[in-house]
């Protein structure tokens, strides 16, 4: 029960800045001439940063815009790689991180259930025995034979969920996107969320409802321009971000 | 093997969703892979059978078809292949996956274009009363080796366009300089004759042009492929691969970062 499935130790994130690509014939000339740096910036999303998650816990991410909790996120699913340190991560991961991620807009909600689930990592078999009870969970409907597009926001995130649920995952991590259902599928959604928590799933929520993270949550992190300010159980740094947040 | 399973289904949602988004709003869809090449066969008949006339060459829609099927096929790969990852930068930032996927289901999306056009070839082939042989097995061989080479460049080309824009530009060009380098609508002996021995070889170093060369041995003079053309071809095609792979490898991690 106490092994870490999730494991970040000293992890930086830098990113190049640039207003734009540089054009490569004023950008030799430049070079020539002033022979001075190239003029980009870098910029650390994430510095230091070290935190563990053990097995079945739920773990609430808040911070500011710009703190560093998508990039966590992406690390975390293993989109992007740590410029520094070391992500391990043991387990399935579901992941629905903003709007329509990863859905194609020209393909009908069912095929793009289809292409996620494979690039998920599942089986042509698992795919189709779990097709439709995907479909129903999303309650699309016809829209599910329609190209995306054409789809709400709300739409884009009950394909997103119905997927992300179904993947089995041992790791479930969402990005911000339950506010955007209506109330009664947002119900459906949290859940869901509980009876995948029950069964001892690991549970990750970026999020800036602090009563979400308080209701959902049995541990948070407080990240503030990519650094970790606290972590801890959810009450006292939600109490602490609010109150660091007042003076400001 | 499992894996090995799962691999392949998504390789071929890949493909199907190549396919679902390049045809589901055109009225003609796959016709064009056919219309395509016949505008430029007509053209090229028109130009080469009757304005500057060639009339040394025996069947010379066939000899044409075989240059331009090969070239028509990789510069398809090779286009489609370069703006590969990033037209598809929304599921490669949100998801993790061997990106090697994208441009290899890229790539293979193109197949079905070859064998349409390849349908055409036999159209042709049968219309002009070009003896069919034995040596027609030469054909899959020769197009493995083409294969490998398109393989190897679109790794290299996609992985290159997302840190450098202007790769997808630097291709279309190339890709024009090479129409007129590659023993197309003139075969390539008409090069051995007028290039120095030195720019022969170079010539015949493009694995497109032994590839086409030998396509042209198989079926119009029913013999096998030039031991040392087509050597050369396989060896180059190879290297290609090779060196896709490991530039590949070498700048896959941070792909995501840079879309």
């Amino acid at each position: 029960m106490n092994q870490d499935i999730i494991q970040v130790s000293q992890v930086g994130k830098r990113f190049k800045l640039r207003k734009q690509r540089p054009f490569i014939v004023h950008e030799i000339f430049r070079r020539l001439i002033s022979k001075s740096a190239r003029q980009e910036e870098d910029f650390w999303a994430l510095r230091d940063l070290s935190f563990s998650v053990p097995k079945g816990c739920s773990l609430g991410i808040i911070g500011g815009n710009g703190a560093g909790k998508s990039t966590l996120l992406s690390l975390l699913i293993g989109a992007s790689h740590p410029t520094t340190g070391s992500v391990k991560v043991e387990g399935r991961i579901g992941a629905l991180l903003e709007l329509g991620a990863g859905f194609h807009p020209d393909l009908t909600g069912r095929e793009n259930i289809q292409l996620n689930a494979s690039l998920s990592g599942f089986s042509q078999a698992e795919t189709a025995a779990k097709m439709e009870s995907i479909i129903a969970f999303s309650e699309l409907g016809e829209f599910i034979d329609v190209p995306i597009r054409n789809y709400s926001s709300g739409m884009h995130v009950r394909l997103g969920f119905s997927v992300a649920i179904h993947v089995e995952p041992e790791i479930l991590i969402i990005d911000e996107a339950l506010a955007v259902g209506d109330g009664e599928f947002q119900k459906k959604c949290l859940n869901r969320i509980e009876e995948i928590k029950a069964s001892g799933a690991t549970f990750i929520v970026v999020s800036h409802s602090l009563d979400t993270i308080r209701t959902l949550c049995n541990e948070v992190i407080w990240l503030h321009h990519g650094k970790l300010m606290m972590q801890g159980d959810p009450n006292t740094v939600c109490d602490a971000y609010l109150s660091g947040q007042i003076p400001n | 093997m499992a894996s090995i399973n799962k691999f392949k289904y998504t390789v071929w949602n890949l493909i199907l969703k190549d396919f679902r988004t390049q045809y589901r709003n055109m009225s003609l869809g796959v016709l064009w892979s056919v219309l395509n090449p016949l505008i430029m066969l007509g053209v090229l008949v028109i130009v080469f059978g009757y304005i500057h006339t060639n009339r040394a060459i025996e069947h010379f829609a066939v000899f044409l078809l075989l240059g331009l099927i090969p070239f028509n096929f990789f510069s398809l790969c090779i286009n489609a292949s370069t703006s590969s990852l990033v037209h598809n930068s929304q599921i490669i930032k949100k998801m993790s996956f061997p990106r090697i996927i994208i441009p290899v289901s890229t790539v293979l999306a193109q197949v079905i274009h070859l064998v349409i056009q390849l349908v055409l070839l036999v159209l042709f082939v049968v219309l002009s009363g070009v003896p069919v042989t034995l040596s027609y097995f030469w054909l899959p061989l020769i197009l493995l080796v083409e294969l490998i080479f398109i393989l190897g460049l679109s790794l290299i080309c996609s992985v290159l366009d997302v840190f450098f824009r202007d790769t997808q530009y630097i291709v279309q060009s190339i890709l024009t300089v090479l129409f007129w380098f590659t023993p197309i609508f003139y075969p390539a002996s008409l090069a051995n004759e007028n290039l120095s021995d030195f720019l022969y070889k170079a010539f015949m170093a493009n694995p497109l042009s032994g590839c086409i060369e030998a396509a042209r041995r198989a079926v119009l003079y029913q013999s096998p492929p030039e031991a040392n053309l087509f050597i050369m071809a396989c060896l180059v095609s190879i290297l290609t691969l090779i060196i896709g792979i490991i530039l590949f490898r070498k700048l896959e991690k941070n792909v995501a970062d840079y879309l």
